[in-house]
């Protein structure tokens, strides 16, 4: 099997799996759907890892393998094929995606085995998969946009999974049309970029850029700001973040899966995919780097103040992704890559540990309801502890030395990047205070009635059921969350799911060691990055200081953090009471949907309703709409009338038509 | 005399080239033969099975010639990738076509030897037709098409309406062979010729490109083979006789009909007419952009699914007519490539009008409700028919219309390529309606959607899945699988296509 | 070109003028006085006995077109025979294919019993 057609099969499993459980959702039973969405994966995973094997068998620079199975369009120019493109930085993506999904539909197996709708989800969560392996092997911009429309369709599916949630429904608009926002962006910017250079083919794309623009082009500048944008949307960046909390609403495997390890992290392999371009247009890195910063501040002082524990886990992801974003911009490829993966695992084991501790809490989310979980759910609370220490950069963690490496990576090249590596510092501060925050308020302390009950031995289920978001009274048919629950500790898939991602998250670090201990991962995607032409010196003294540092900051303020909200009782509301005005702010995320309301949605809204009352009225509804379907309309009865059914009628037509043709041709011949 | 007849010699027949003509006369003859018999089974069943076989076997002889280029009995009909793509379709059609009615009523009233080997002659006729280089033979092949299908139309003998849109047909018909033989007769005036290359070297050479007499002419052969291909504003005869006719001699005319003659239209103008380009070609887009219009905005409002497909056949002419008028390679693949396409979604579509007509009798669109959840092989057949003639992605017509769009633009008539569009725009709104009656529940159980009739429980259930039989169903899978195998992976169809101009102007 | 057809032309509406006018003068300067006898056809003769109710039986007609087609066709024989040495083996080659043709017509007319008198 060569690299391309193992490729090809990577693709091809997700969509057998898609179709499988779709067409054949009535002579399957839910169980099986479960259980063939999930081989599916594990059978991509498999090939991803044959494609793994294949690649590097190649020589170095043989490292990049493009593979068309036939022409899309070839108009005007412009060749577009159905083609992948196959080198480590797809490889480890598509690694990094079957592997997480095919734990994360295990994981699914168990915990949505109540709902109604479980065929319905499998088949969604294969078309993700299909959607996202697609757009990361895409082998053109054309293909990656179609991937990239395709996951945001298979993500306003899963938002709205429980779609008699009008919550849910509504979150799943929102995150639709902030995608499609982003996605004009990136059509818009491929353009600009297409018009100029004429291919889209990857390869063809990279080696042409340095030629076709002057570095720092205007028109360069301006595609890579508007693919940005694109890159922004998916990823949740400021400003176009708002609609990742509220796809919370989505079932608890979905935001482990979707909004936190895979599509969200779609806008930093992008940036990773055009790095030759971004690095020629240094102008557009520089503001992706700005943007990635403010979300990875703001996004952190916000998941300090929520209380509600998935959008804790929304925020700290799109911080995270900030991060990577602000790494990818400043040349950190590595590092960004390598932060991308750890997330991957330890923010999706966050999430599952987190729907296990929902389903113990009968659907609650709020941590003011939560307390001293630890002893009834001890799996669950070794697997959030394991996550936690991951995310907030614990010592020898995998997290410790993914964001080491990527804060280093951008401090190694000096001079006002020296400000994005403090901002990161910054926000790895905020990291750990909200993840021990949630931590230490939802396992520490006496435990709430939930906790005692499943001591007890019994799960705690609700007399009726409400949704978390508004407290509207919802039954477990079709659309809805279903009656039972299922915690990691007594669902084996659940628990070998997260065992999996507990393990990844603790041990992942250890293919990329600081000091050169180990290399393997920067070894590995080294044949995709040789062409940068960003350089890192060597800087010993920072990379010891960098590792110094994020070991101090970790611990120390793991022990704050205890000191404020697990111990120190009103330590919390007594800070906030010193900084109200701060608290406020943060509380209500920054009013980004406020301003986001006042700036557009209002003036839209208004010149709406203005338009809708003169504009439209008069012009479209009258001239337009009227216009347009008033012709067709009478022009189908004019047809009609006279399709009389008498032959004479025909025979006169026909003569009529006869005379006009020979009347033209008479004249032509005049 | 006796001098000139003495040097009358038997023409050189190259008879393997000739052969998929024979295969199809041929089995007219057995056909005929064969359904003279008396076992009931064998005039049932052994008929359409031998149409089959000689519909089969003209194939496999096409398939051995796949790769000549012979012009025969003296350049009056060549065999040329051309001729042998449109053979390929009309025998594709005639296949399903046969499957179709295979259980039909129409076949049992006027015998099954004589439906069976008209069928044959008809689809011999298209192929005389597509592969004509000659006036004379190419009015002949029309003739041999036509007669056999005014019988075809008319052969549910105890219906009203199968009676008259024979009769029409026969008579509207008449009109438009009547008008051909006239603009091939001023032709022939004009030029003394009446073999394509010769009219071509002819006008040529006497310079008549300006002459009213050739014009005329053209201008009458324009009107006469867009009588043919159904063309607005010559269309009127097709809602009506298509309605009438038994199902799958509609669904052989609409598909087989079109075929032969866009294939003469591109033989016929694109070789002895070339030099007249720039006069004829404005004729040409005023029909497409008329049938087009008139088509799709015709077929707004139609609750019988066949006459709603006629006006879309009307339309779907009028697509294909872009691909001609641009007068390019790219043109006449694109015109050849939707065809298979059109092929493709009208035969299923059909197959299920048959089914559906055996089961209610009626032809309704009302008469699909709730055929989503029966029967979801026909449905999805049927959608992915309606989706695929309305060109949407993912289905065989998508890459149909996105070939003569741009063959369109490639030839410098982009905005013929919006009318394409538009036309399609309108299209959606005939063609959903069709999807959404068929995935919609029933509105009562145990009540005929159709006749508002209560189903007889228990039996009736049976007798319909007979009635319905297997064949059209089969018909329906295959073709809509089809639609989507192609949709998806369109590879093998640009090859198919590719250099369908091959050959043609040998000889 | 259309010289050449000038006289023709000139013929067809010469011929369609003057049609045209004798009938309209005989309807203008004609006087008009109808009886019995006038209105019979041809002025004169026996009083016709055939009724509008009157019916061939349909057999009639079918053996009629029957014969004519065949008749017709086998016309088509008569100028090969004539210059039959003339036109070579290629024409009696395809004499025999056309009265096979006509033999199967024939047969097959037989068979389905439309030259049974009913």
């Amino acid at each position: 099997m060569s690299t391309q057609t193992a490729a090809w099969l990577v693709l091809a499993m997700p969509l057998a799996g898609t179709l499988i459980i779709a067409l054949g959702g009535r002579i399957l039973t839910p169980r099986m759907a479960g259980w063939i969405g999930t081989s599916a994966i594990a059978a991509a995973f498999a090939f991803a890892v044959v494609t793994l094997v294949k690649l590097q068998g190649l020589g170095e620079e043989e490292r990049h393998v493009a593979s068309s199975l036939w022409d899309l369009a070839n108009a005007g120019g412009l060749r577009v094929s159905l083609g992948i493109y196959v080198d480590p930085l797809s490889v480890l993506m598509i690694l990094v995606v079957t592997g997480v999904s095919a734990l994360i539909h295990l994981y699914s197996v168990g915990y949505m085995s109540s709902d109604e709708g479980y065929t319905r989800f499998f088949a969604y969560l294969n078309f993700f998969v299909f959607s996202m392996l697609l757009l990361v092997l895409a082998g053109n911009l054309i293909l990656l946009i179609v991937g990239w429309a395709f996951v945001g369709a298979a993500s306003y599916m899963l938002i709205s999974y429980w779609y008699r949630r009008t919550t849910a429904t509504a979150a799943g608009i929102k995150a639709f049309v902030i995608n499609v926002i982003g996605d004009i962006g990136l059509v818009l910017g491929t353009f600009f970029i297409v018009r100029q250079m004429g291919v889209v083919d990857f390869g063809p794309l990279f080696e042409g850029a340095h030629s076709e623009f002057a570095k720092n082009d205007p028109s360069l500048v301006a595609g890579m700001i508007l693919i940005l944008v694109g890159a922004f949307a998916k990823s949740a960046q400021v400003p176009l973040h708002t609609w990742l909390p509220d796809a919370m609403e989505g079932p608890t495997p979905v935001s482990s899966l979707i909004h936190a390890a895979t599509m969200v992290t779609a806008g930093v392999y992008l940036i990773a995919r055009l790095h030759p371009l971004f690095e020629w247009a240094p102008t557009a890195a520089t503001v992706g780097a700005i943007v990635g910063a403010l979300t990875l501040l703001i996004a952190g002082t916000i998941g300090l103040t929520v209380t509600d524990l998935k959008r804790v886990i929304a925020y700290s992801t799109m911080s995270q992704i900030g991060l990577m974003i602000m790494g990818v911009c400043a040349a950190a490829y590595v590092g960004g890559l390598f932060h991308l993966m750890t997330h991957a695992f330890f923010k999706a084991l966050l999430f599952m540990a987190a729907g296990s501790v929902i389903s113990a809490m009968a659907g609650q989310q709020s941590l003011d309801r939560m307390r001293g979980l630890r002893k009834a759910m001890p799996f669950t609370f070794g697997c959030f502890i394991a996550g936690g220490l991951a995310l907030s950069a614990f010592p020898l963690m995998s997290g410790f030395f993914s964001k080491d490496a990527l804060l280093f990576e951008v401090g190694q090249r000096g001079g006002g990047w020296i400000v994005f590596y403090v901002i990161g510092y910054i926000g790895s501060v905020m990291t750990v205070l909200y993840t021990w925050r949630m931590l230490y308020r939802a396992f520490w302390g006496d435990p709430c009635p939930e906790a005692v009950e499943l001591e007890g031995g019994h799960l705690h289920h609700a007399h009726e059921h409400t949704n978390p978001a508004n407290g509207e009274v919802e039954d477990t048919e079709v659309g809805f969350p279903g009656a039972e629950h299922h915690i990691a500790e007594r669902t084996w898939q659940m628990k070998v799911a997260m065992s999996a991602l507990a393990v990844l998250s603790v041990l992942a670090g250890l293919i990329y060691l600081p000091f050169g201990i180990t290399d393997t991962f920067e070894k590995f995607l080294e044949p995709t990055f040789a062409d940068s032409i960003v350089t890192h010196p060597a800087n010993d003294g920072l990379e010891v200081f960098g590792v110094i540092l994020t070991s101090v900051l970790a611990i120390g303020l793991i022990a704050v953090a205890y000191r404020i909200w697990a111990v120190g009782e009103g330590r919390a509301t007594a800070w906030q009471q010193r900084l109200p005005l701060l608290h406020r702010l943060f509380v209500n995320k920054w009013y980004f949907d406020e301003l986001l309301d006042l700036l557009f949605v209002r003036p839209i809204a208004w010149f709406g309703r203005f338009s809708r009352d003169s504009f439209e009225r008069v012009v479209i509804d009258g001239a337009l709409v009227g216009g347009t379907s008033g012709i067709v309309r009478a022009g189908s009865s004019a047809v009609r009338a006279l399709q009389t059914g008498l032959l004479r009628g025909y025979a006169g037509l026909v003569m009529v038509g006869l005379a006009a043709v020979l009347l033209y041709f008479l004249i032509r011949a005049a | 005399m006796t001098s000139v007849l003495a040097s009358v010699k038997g023409p050189e027949i190259d008879w393997a080239a000739f052969s998929p003509l024979l295969g199809l006369f041929g089995g007219a003859l057995i056909v005929l033969m064969v359904g003279l018999s008396s076992p009931r089974v064998i005039r049932a069943h052994g008929v359409p099975a031998l149409t089959i076989a000689a519909f089969g076997a003209t194939i496999g002889l096409l398939i051995w010639e796949w790769n000549e280029q012979v012009s025969l009995i003296q350049d009056a009909l060549i065999l040329d990738r051309l001729t042998i793509l449109i053979t390929l379709l009309v025998c594709v059609a005639g296949i399903a076509s046969t499957l179709l009615a295979w259980r039909e009523q129409a076949a049992r009233e006027i015998a099954h030897g004589e439906f069976f080997s008209l069928l044959l002659i008809a689809a011999g006729g298209m192929v005389v037709l597509a592969a004509s280089r000659n006036l004379v033979t190419t009015f002949v092949g029309l003739e041999l098409l036509s007669l056999p299908l005014y019988i075809l139309c008319a052969s549910r003998l105890r219906s009203e309406r199968s009676l008259e849109s024979g009769l029409k047909y026969l008579i509207v018909g008449s009109v438009g062979s009547a008008t051909l033989l006239y603009g091939f007769a001023m032709l022939y005036g004009a030029t003394g010729e009446t073999d394509y290359a010769g009219i071509l070297t002819q006008v040529v050479k006497e310079g008549l490109m300006g002459d009213a007499l050739f014009l005329a002419a053209i201008g009458m052969t324009i009107v006469g083979l867009a009588f043919k291909a159904s063309l607005a504003p010559f269309h009127q005869w097709t809602p009506d006789v298509y309605e009438g006719a038994p199902t799958p001699v509609t669904a052989f005319m609409s598909v087989a009909t079109k075929a032969a003659a866009l294939g003469v239209i591109v033989r016929l103008f694109f070789t002895a007419l070339l030099p007249g380009v720039d006069d004829w070609r404005p004729a040409w887009i005023a029909i497409a952009v008329i049938s087009i219009l008139v088509g799709n905005v015709g077929a707004l409002g139609q609750r019988s699914l066949k006459r709603m497909l006629a006006f879309s056949s009307i339309a779907q002419a009028g697509y294909l007519l872009v691909g001609v008028v641009v007068v390019t390679e790219l043109g006449a693949e694109a015109v050849v490539l939707y065809l298979v396409v059109y092929l493709l979604a009208n035969l299923a579509a059909f197959a299920v009008i048959t089914v559906r007509e055996r089961e209610t009798g009626s032809d309704a669109i009302g008469s699909l409700r709730g055929l989503g959840a029966r029967s979801p092989i026909l449905a999805g057949a049927m959608t992915l028919a309606m989706l695929s003639l309305a060109g949407i992605p993912a289905t065989a017509g998508f890459i149909g219309k996105f070939r003569l769009i741009e063959a369109a633009a490639d030839g410098g008539y982009t905005w013929l390529g919006i009318v394409i569009v538009v036309g399609s725009m309108i299209s959606l709104a005939y063609y959903l309606p069709v999807v959404a009656a068929m995935w919609r529940p029933d509105t009562e159980p145990g009540v005929d959607p159709a006749t508002g009739r209560a189903v007889l429980a228990g039996g009736a259930q049976e007798a319909e899945a007979e009635r319905g039989g297997w064949e059209a169903t089969l018909v329906a899978a295959v073709m809509g699988a089809a639609i989507l195998v192609f949709g998806i992976v369109p590879q093998p169809l640009f090859e198919l296509v590719g250099d369908v101009l091959k050959g043609f102007g040998t000889g | 070109m259309l010289s050449t057809y000038a006289p023709a032309i000139v013929f067809v509406v010469l011929g369609t003028i003057i049609g045209i006018a004798f009938t309209v003068l005989n309807g203008v300067l004609g006087t008009s006085r109808p009886s019995p006898a006038k209105l019979d056809p041809y002025e004169s003769g026996m009083a016709s006995e055939i009724k509008q109710g009157f019916r061939f039986g349909i057999s009639f007609y079918l053996v009629a077109m029957l014969f004519l087609l065949f008749d017709i066709e086998v016309l088509f024989l008569y100028p090969i025979a004539v210059q039959l040495r003339a036109f070579g083996t290629f024409a009696l080659v395809e004499t025999i294919v056309f009265i096979g043709l006509l033999t199967v017509a024939l047969i097959y007319v037989w068979r389905r019993g439309a030259l049974t008198w009913k």
